[in-house]
């Protein structure tokens, strides 16, 4: 970048983070994102006991879990588990593959849509016929035939959630790319000859920024919620693994003697993709000045 | 038109590609699974001659396109009946829980759009968008799970699952529904205050209309047309197979049927299920191609 665009990406900044900060929605979106990543990471200091130990007195005389109480505060689940402590480190689990999966379904938006946007001729056509393709299938009954034929697992589960996810970002990357490279700047970068990997990273790259982490930010809440289902159908994180859905999938055969082992997980996913949310549409807002329909009318 | 067929037809032999090359992947033997663990190695050689099983897999592959193009899908393993027939007694459960969904999450949602655009920036309004907010962020299993909890089982007031008169499609349609009513809500809400800003609403005001009468003859009709396309694609995707609350609530729709497949490697009702889903999928959404000019005049010049 040169001095000048880079003097200009700081002022953006600058402004993105000021309209973020005063914005509350996204602010407490902001510190729910920070709750659950501590969470994760400190998972092991801050749960009370093993998520995996099954307690003598986790069950009742008869075998029934126990309901919220001293012991345990958030109850036991069916194996007299310490439900907080699989719900903690179910966080960890959750998180962890919404972000992986996100990560992975963006670098190749990136190299699709960048590759696709900047060089024109036969790649173009190809790469968007692929794209176009892949955001034709169904890809919620496709992704249930991979899990079926594929060993169970967390692995499966990111590979599985990442592999249609891509496509309709690389698409929005190509737009952006086509827009960017008709500015003048890349012109004045091309005269001075730059190459074109030089105009690609220093220049394309960074204008695209905002757009990557604002899709980062509401693609991750998706990808949670996806994964939530998968396990929630069994075919996702393995037992005695625990993550949000997996927790609600065992608990959805006790839901009428003992609610609390799927309502606590449920509570805990929608505050997290809340939190996400609130964050990407507030980051959204604060880099694009124009889009301010949500600041009129509350989230 | 012709071009959008010919992408239907090549999309569904993509997917029938992938899924058959995906069932061939599968570790288990199907001839083995039909016979059971008792048979002899003979019987089970036997079972995958008659399935054609032992030939190589273009072989294989071909003539599965072959009785495809026939609208035969092959025989069940699990069930030994034809997997049209299987698919087609599913189809109607499928068809009518979709229904469903999309009356009650349009139901929810648009009433709540609407009011939130018309009272915009109310307490009504920041109420109604933070509850948007917080369904979108439950998973619709997870609300499923909880009606069947409060309204079936605690209250007694609906039967908890199964397939049968209507009273059965009320608690899965309003799990769907308030999961995905938030969508509705706010793309509505967002339309409307879009267009309530431009000059023909300006042109209607000045003319001395009254507001309802602005907002409804005026407004609305143009903001329904996002709203038709979501709501095609949301009946395409939910005909195709609501696996998810199919499984909650014991519904017995193609996706409960897939899920089933899958489970018990049931190559051809597996394939069966993931194909039939793919073209409802398209045909829906050629459907909705055919629609839209009608809806919408703008669109019947472009072509």
């Amino acid at each position: 970048m040169t001095d000048a665009a880079r003097q200009s990406f700081l002022t953006a900044s600058a402004r993105a983070w000021r309209t973020l900060v005063r914005d509350r929605f996204a602010l407490a979106g902001g510190l729910g994102v920070l709750f659950f990543v501590t969470l994760a990471v400190l998972a092991p200091l801050v749960a009370p006991y093993n998520p995996n130990f099954q307690h003598a007195q986790g069950l009742s005389a008869v075998g029934a879990p126990r309901a919220p109480g001293a012991e345990f505060v958030a109850g036991t689940d069916l194996l007299g588990r310490d439900l907080l402590s699989r719900v903690i480190f179910g966080t960890r689990v959750s998180l962890a593959v919404g972000v992986i999966s996100s990560v992975i379904a963006l670098g190749v938006a990136l190299l699709i849509g960048l590759t696709a946007g900047y060089f024109p001729g036969p790649a173009r056509t190809g790469l968007l016929w692929i794209i176009n393709a892949v955001l034709s299938f169904p890809s919620l009954l496709l992704m249930l035939a991979l899990v079926s034929v594929l060993p169970r697992g967390i692995w499966v589960v990111v590979f599985v959630l990442s592999v249609f996810a891509w496509a309709y970002p690389a698409r929005v990357v190509y737009g952006e790319v086509l827009s960017v490279t008709k500015r003048e700047f890349i012109d004045a970068a091309r005269a001075m000859g730059a190459s074109s990997g030089r105009v690609l990273f220093q220049h394309v790259l960074p204008q695209l920024v905002p757009l990557i982490v604002v899709y980062f930010t509401l693609r991750v809440p998706a990808t949670i919620l996806q994964e939530a289902s998968l396990s929630f159908l069994g075919l996702g994180v393995q037992p005695p693994t625990a993550s949000w859905g997996s927790i609600i999938y065992e608990g959805a055969r006790a839901y009428r003697s003992a609610p609390w082992i799927f309502v606590i997980p449920g509570a805990i996913i929608a505050g997290a993709v809340v939190s996400f949310n609130l964050l990407g549409d507030g980051l959204r807002d604060a880099f694009d000045p124009t889009s301010s329909v949500r600041r009129r009318g509350g989230p | 038109m012709i071009a959008r067929l010919v992408g239907i037809l090549l999309l569904l032999w993509v997917v029938s590609t992938v899924t058959f090359l995906l069932m061939f992947a599968v570790p288990q033997d199907p001839g083995a699974a039909i016979a059971g663990p008792q048979a002899t190695p003979q019987v089970t050689e036997n079972i995958r001659k008659l399935l054609g099983l032992d030939q190589p897999l273009y072989v294989q592959y071909g003539r599965y396109l072959w009785r495809l193009l026939h609208g035969d899908l092959g025989r069940s393993y699990v069930f030994g009946r034809p997997v049209s027939e299987l698919i087609a007694s599913h189809l109607g459960p499928s068809f009518q829980l979709a229904l469903a969904c999309i009356i009650a999450e349009a139901g929810i949602g648009l009433p709540v759009g609407i009011l939130s655009a018309a009272r915009q920036g109310t307490r009504f309004d920041r109420v109604a968008m933070m509850a948007t907010l917080i369904t979108l962020g439950l998973p619709h299993f997870w609300i499923g799970l909880f009606l069947l909890y409060v309204v079936g089982a605690r209250l007694g007031w609906l039967p908890i699952g199964g397939y049968g008169d209507f009273r059965h499609l009320i608690l899965p349609a309003l799990a769907v529904g308030v999961a995905y009513a938030g969508w509705y809500a706010r793309v509505i809400r967002s339309t409307l205050l879009d267009i309530l800003a431009r000059d023909y609403v300006h042109t209607a005001r000045s003319k001395g209309l009254r507001e309802r009468s602005v907002l409804v003859r005026h407004a609305l009709r143009n903001a329904l047309i996002p709203v038709v396309t979501m709501w095609g694609l949301d009946f395409a995707n939910f005909a195709s197979g609501l696996v998810v609350i199919e499984a909650v609530f014991g519904w017995p729709g193609i996706g409960a049927q897939m899920v089933e497949a899958v489970l018990r490697f049931d190559v051809p009702l597996a394939m069966g299920t993931v194909l039939v889903g793919a073209l409802i999928v398209g045909v829906v959404n050629l459907a909705l191609d055919l629609v839209y000019p009608l809806l919408d005049p703008r669109l019947r010049q472009a072509d």
